[in-house]
């Protein structure tokens, strides 16, 4: 790994972002005042329900955001480099080379009409001066390199042609064609089978060994989060509400979501027998409408008064664990596992997307 | 040479499909050729007229009865009719009014229509894909609205109304306009007689047919070639294609524009069946010696093999050009295969 | 759950269907895909109005939806009372030859010298009636076969859509002009023939819903309880399959005006002296140059009629189906 940037200084800082979308029905606050950091040679994971704002935040820092969108304000620096209000011109140059995408659907993120091979070395192409020939050449090197049998044979092929684990390694192929410092990986397993999805975290994980690149991993699958991240970030109603180390997230949730993220997963480990799962209950909020307060109140188990009042601040509650909770670790004492007497649930959803 | 490769490529995977299509279409005109004889036989005797023709004696039209097997059930006859009509011997195969062989006659105005259709293509692609496209990438723009607009009036602009005003604006009031006596744009015939190589008059005569005739055509298509596009546009790829760090020249002219292309490549190819009937009513008004003028005179005169032959003719055309339109989406689009 | 438009994405939405919606109905955003909204292909939820609220609202946003339907209503009413407010009783001779629009004649007269108002608003009744009555025949049949092709798939949609698409490929303008001829003119084996002719976007588009629709789960649950076939289709399919029905059947209308018109205005239509829109064209085609109001008039009724069909529908579309169904054919 070549260093740029000195050892304190992350490689993507995101501060005080809020990206907006103006619709028919008023302004969707989809993300709003975000802050994160992602540390060179780092997995940060980004965990949270559809349309908390998870996927718009990444978005927001390539500017691949949709045309009703815009970020009101906020900084994005990228190796030292404001990304925000960027030229297109040399956005082009950082989307791809240096941080590059794997998006979640790899039959519909790949196009139809192209043959994988074309799509992976227009990649190369459009960032290093290479020969066509060359570019194949380094596309089917891409290919093996990702696991993919008869890479050769494969390179002609259509993305329909290849089943679902090969379009997401021929996926994963392309986003690393450059070489890239930071690698978005946008619920790369979640359109997959779930041996398939097991073989796909190995690579990823793999191949952060060996190039030693950054990744965000935006996922609602704590499951892949304890496998993948360093750091995790909550994040609820376009709002960063928890950011810890992964053991200290799974260890001590200091957030009633996370804690009821957590809670809402079966485990085999502990409370066997009196264990029930307990789903969180309610939808998430309505990002036109936010409630007032806190924006997990309605559905939060442990709510008093305060927090109809004013959203909570995020505070500190261990080193480098910051929770957005009024009792932000005092419900610490109710176990991840409660017994069974704790409210009987039924209704309610997981964290699903 | 590796154009060359990938073509028999997709033979090799098309063929099973094309075979299928081909024996479809074969199918198709089959059933096509019953329906229309069965139609036009319906419309009457066609021996009415020299029935009621004193100058004509019985014996004689008892005898083109016996040779048209008019005497014999009608499935007979019309296997005397496809007969007489292929070879072009024999009174089914024959024009009452020109008394020559349909075929010949119909094959010689259909040349006249194909200009008037190829020109038509042509304008109406070089119109409408570009209004399409535009439109999609600047939805919602005035540009947009215009283009919408001008596609409603179009889509409701019958194709006889829209040539009359042509005629009366274009032809008469321009000409009387300008202050001369020979209309600038002329709104009958191919040529001027005695001018037939002079290709400018050609031109003159062609501008207000094709006009008539594109005028919905333009409509349908931009519009279709706006949704296509509207919903590549807003597809996954291209958001994969700007996360490669592509220019978006090279998004929209090559991701966008390959997937925006495929459906419409086709239509136009389908189209051709509107644009046939269409040409009957613009023939039919511009007095275009073509085929579809032929076959409105052919009804007005009760000729029936004519009457017949045309309708078979425009048949065969049609099926040619959907099993046409099949195999170009088959080349065109890498996800269609034989099942 | 029923009477709540979802999208294909519904199963993502499955946890959601429950009790969680008792404060307030959950809709998914309007579009398709990737709303405004929803840029990540993820659903976002607002707290919803009904569903008849919702069609008033967007159908009221659609301003020429709604001066195309003021407009119809208005050429209805006109068309249906014609016989006693016309000015003049359309076969009358009330002047000499072919007059200019005037106080007495607003749209001239003829060259009978009959009073072309009260000309246009008779062939009126024709047009506008044959528009609806053909366009509802074409998407009854259409529905029809589209439901059991939908609904029983297999060798049933093998041989109706093969069926279908031959019908397509028929050259439609001759073989009407050839079946007007045959039918000598008369208004009602006009409305046959092209209601015949004219069924298979209908009924395409019907087979699509029904495919898609009958692996839904209330159609299965519907199955498990012992439902019969019928009642499936006419009580849990049909109903969640309307919209684009009512959709294509107003658009038809306005198809089904024009080529009336065009087979009346070549002769193979509505036969003089009944006037149509079609064929006053015919009569004021040679005197164009002189009498041009003529051409107008009846040319101008047709594209306004139409025009108003077109945007009507096109409002409807938009308003009651927020999943843009459309047929592309």
């Amino acid at each position: 790994m070549a260093p740029s940037t000195s050892a304190a200084e992350p490689l993507l800082k995101i501060e005080g972002l809020r990206t907006h979308f103006d619709t028919e029905e008023g302004v969707v606050k989809a993300v709003d005042g975000v802050d994160l950091e992602l540390a060179a040679g780092e997995t940060l994971a980004i965990v949270g329900e559809s349309g908390s704002g998870k996927t718009v935040t990444v978005l927001s820092a390539l500017a691949l955001l949709p045309k009703t969108a815009r970020i009101v304000e906020g900084s994005i620096t990228f190796d030292g480099r404001e990304l925000v209000g960027l030229p297109e011109e040399q956005m082009r140059e950082v989307r791809g080379a240096e941080i590059a995408m794997i998006f979640q659907d790899a039959l519909t993120a790949l196009n139809p009409v192209f043959t994988v091979g074309n799509q992976i070395s227009e990649a190369i192409r459009q960032h290093d001066r290479v020969t066509k020939d060359e570019a194949r050449e380094r596309a089917l090197e891409l290919l093996q390199r990702v696991g993919i049998p008869e890479a050769a044979r494969r390179l002609d092929q259509y993305p329909h042609e290849l089943s679902g684990g090969m379009r997401q390694r021929a996926m994963i192929a392309m986003s690393l064609s450059c070489r890239p410092k930071i690698l978005v990986a946008d619920e790369p397993t979640t359109a997959l089978d779930v041996t398939i999805q097991a073989q796909i975290l190995s690579l990823m994980n793999d191949l952060r060994f060996d190039s030693g690149s950054s990744i965000v991993l935006i996922t609602h699958d704590l499951g892949v989060v304890a496998e993948m991240a360093d750091h995790v970030a909550v994040m609820y109603g376009g709002r960063k509400v928890e950011f810890a180390a992964v053991d200290e997230l799974f260890a001590a949730p200091a957030h009633p979501y996370t804690w009821g993220l957590l809670r809402s997963l079966p485990r085999l480990d502990e409370c066997v027998g009196e264990q029930r799962l307990l789903p969180i209950p309610g939808v998430p909020p309505s990002l036109i409408h936010l409630p007032k307060g806190c924006h997990f109140r309605p559905r939060c188990r442990f709510a008093q008064d305060i927090c109809c009042e004013e959203y909570p601040q995020l505070r500190e509650v261990g080193p480098g664990h910051v929770a957005a909770c009024h009792f932000a670790g005092d419900f610490a004492d109710e176990p991840v596992c409660p017994r069974s007497d704790s409210r009987t649930p039924g209704e309610g959803v997981a964290a699903g997307g | 040479m590796k154009s060359l490769r990938s073509f028999f490529n997709h033979l090799r995977r098309l063929g099973p499909f094309i075979v299928r299509r081909v024996f479809y279409s074969v199918m198709v005109l089959a059933l096509g050729a019953v329906i229309v004889f069965a139609a036009v036989s319906a419309t009457g005797d066609p021996l009415a007229r020299l029935r009621a023709d004193p100058r004509i004696r019985p014996a004689d039209v008892a005898r083109l009865e016996r040779q048209m097997g008019l005497d014999q059930p009608r499935y007979v006859q019309f296997f005397y009719w496809l007969k007489h009509t292929a070879t072009g011997e024999g009174e089914w195969g024959k024009s009452f009014t020109m008394k020559v062989p349909v075929m010949p006659v119909i094959w010689q105005r259909f040349q006249n229509t194909l200009v008037l259709m190829s020109a038509t293509v042509l304008l109406c692609l070089l119109v409408a894909l570009p209004l399409g496209v535009f439109s999609a990438l600047r939805q919602y723009s005035k540009l947009d609205y215009t283009v919408t607009a001008l596609s409603f009036f179009g889509f409701s602009m019958p194709v006889f109304f829209f040539g009359l005003i042509l005629q009366l604006v274009l032809g008469y009031y321009l000409m009387v306009w300008l202050g001369r006596s020979e209309p600038l744009f002329y709104t009958a015939s191919m040529y001027t007689t005695g001018m037939e190589d002079d290709l400018v008059n050609r031109l003159q005569h062609l501008v207000l047919p094709v006009l008539t005739l594109s005028l919905a055509t333009i409509a349908g298509w931009s519009r279709y070639q706006r949704s296509a596009m509207l919903d590549v546009v807003n597809s996954d790829y291209l958001r994969t294609a700007r996360a490669k760090g592509l220019p978006e020249r090279v998004v929209i002219g090559k991701h966008a524009l390959k997937n925006a292309l495929i459906p419409v490549v086709t239509i136009v190819a389908l189209d051709f069946a509107a644009l046939l009937g269409g040409a009957v009513v613009t023939e039919t008004i511009f007095a275009w010696p073509g085929m579809g003028r032929l076959f409105y005179q052919s009804l007005v005169q009760g000729d029936f093999p004519m009457i017949m032959g045309c309708v078979l003719f425009t048949s065969v055309v049609l099926v040619l050009f959907n099993l046409f339109a099949d195999i170009l989406y088959g080349f065109l689009d890498p996800r269609i295969r034989q099942e | 759950m029923e009477g709540r438009k979802r999208t294909d994405r519904s199963s993502r939405m499955a946890a959601f269907k429950t009790k969680e919606t008792r404060n307030g109905q959950v809709v998914p955003l309007e579009g398709s895909g990737r709303s405004p909204m929803d840029p990540t292909g993820e659903l976002v939820y607002v707290a919803g109005r009904t569903q008849t609220e919702m069609f008033v609202r967007r159908f009221r946003r659609h301003r020429m939806a709604m001066l195309g339907a003021i407009v119809l209503v208005i050429l209805y009413v006109v068309a249906i009372l014609a016989p006693w407010i016309a000015p003049y009783d359309y076969t009358e001779i009330t002047y000499m030859g072919a007059k200019p629009p005037s106080a007495e004649h607003w749209l001239g007269t003829d060259e009978l010298g009959r009073d072309q108002l009260s000309r246009l608003m008779m062939g009126g009744r024709i047009s506008l009636m044959v528009g609806v009555v053909v366009a509802v025949l074409a998407s009854s049949i259409g529905t029809l076969v589209g439901m059991a092709s939908g609904y029983y798939g297999k060798f049933v949609d093998n041989t109706l859509m093969r069926f279908t698409d031959m019908v397509l490929m028929l050259p439609l303008l001759p073989l009407l002009m050839v079946a007007g001829k045959a039918t000598g003119g008369s208004m009602w084996g006009i409305v046959i023939i092209l209601g015949l002719l004219t069924w298979m976007g209908v009924a395409r588009l019907v087979r699509g819903s029904f495919l898609a629709l009958r692996e839904k789960e209330f159609v299965e649950a519907a199955h498990a309880m012992g439902a019969s076939d019928w009642r499936i289709i006419t009580r849990h399919i049909l109903p969640n399959a309307v919209a684009p029905i009512v959709v294509n059947t107003t658009l038809a209308v306005g198809t089904a005006i024009i080529i009336e018109s065009v087979l009346s205005f070549l002769g193979f239509g509505i036969q003089p002296p009944t006037p149509s829109w079609g064929n006053m064209l015919t009569d004021a085609k040679s005197t164009m140059t002189l009498y041009p109001w003529l051409t107008w008039a009846p040319g101008m009724a047709i594209v306004i009629t139409v025009l108003s069909v077109n945007f009507f529908g096109d409002g409807l579309r938009d308003a009651l189906d927020p999943t843009q169904i459309r047929v592309k054919e």
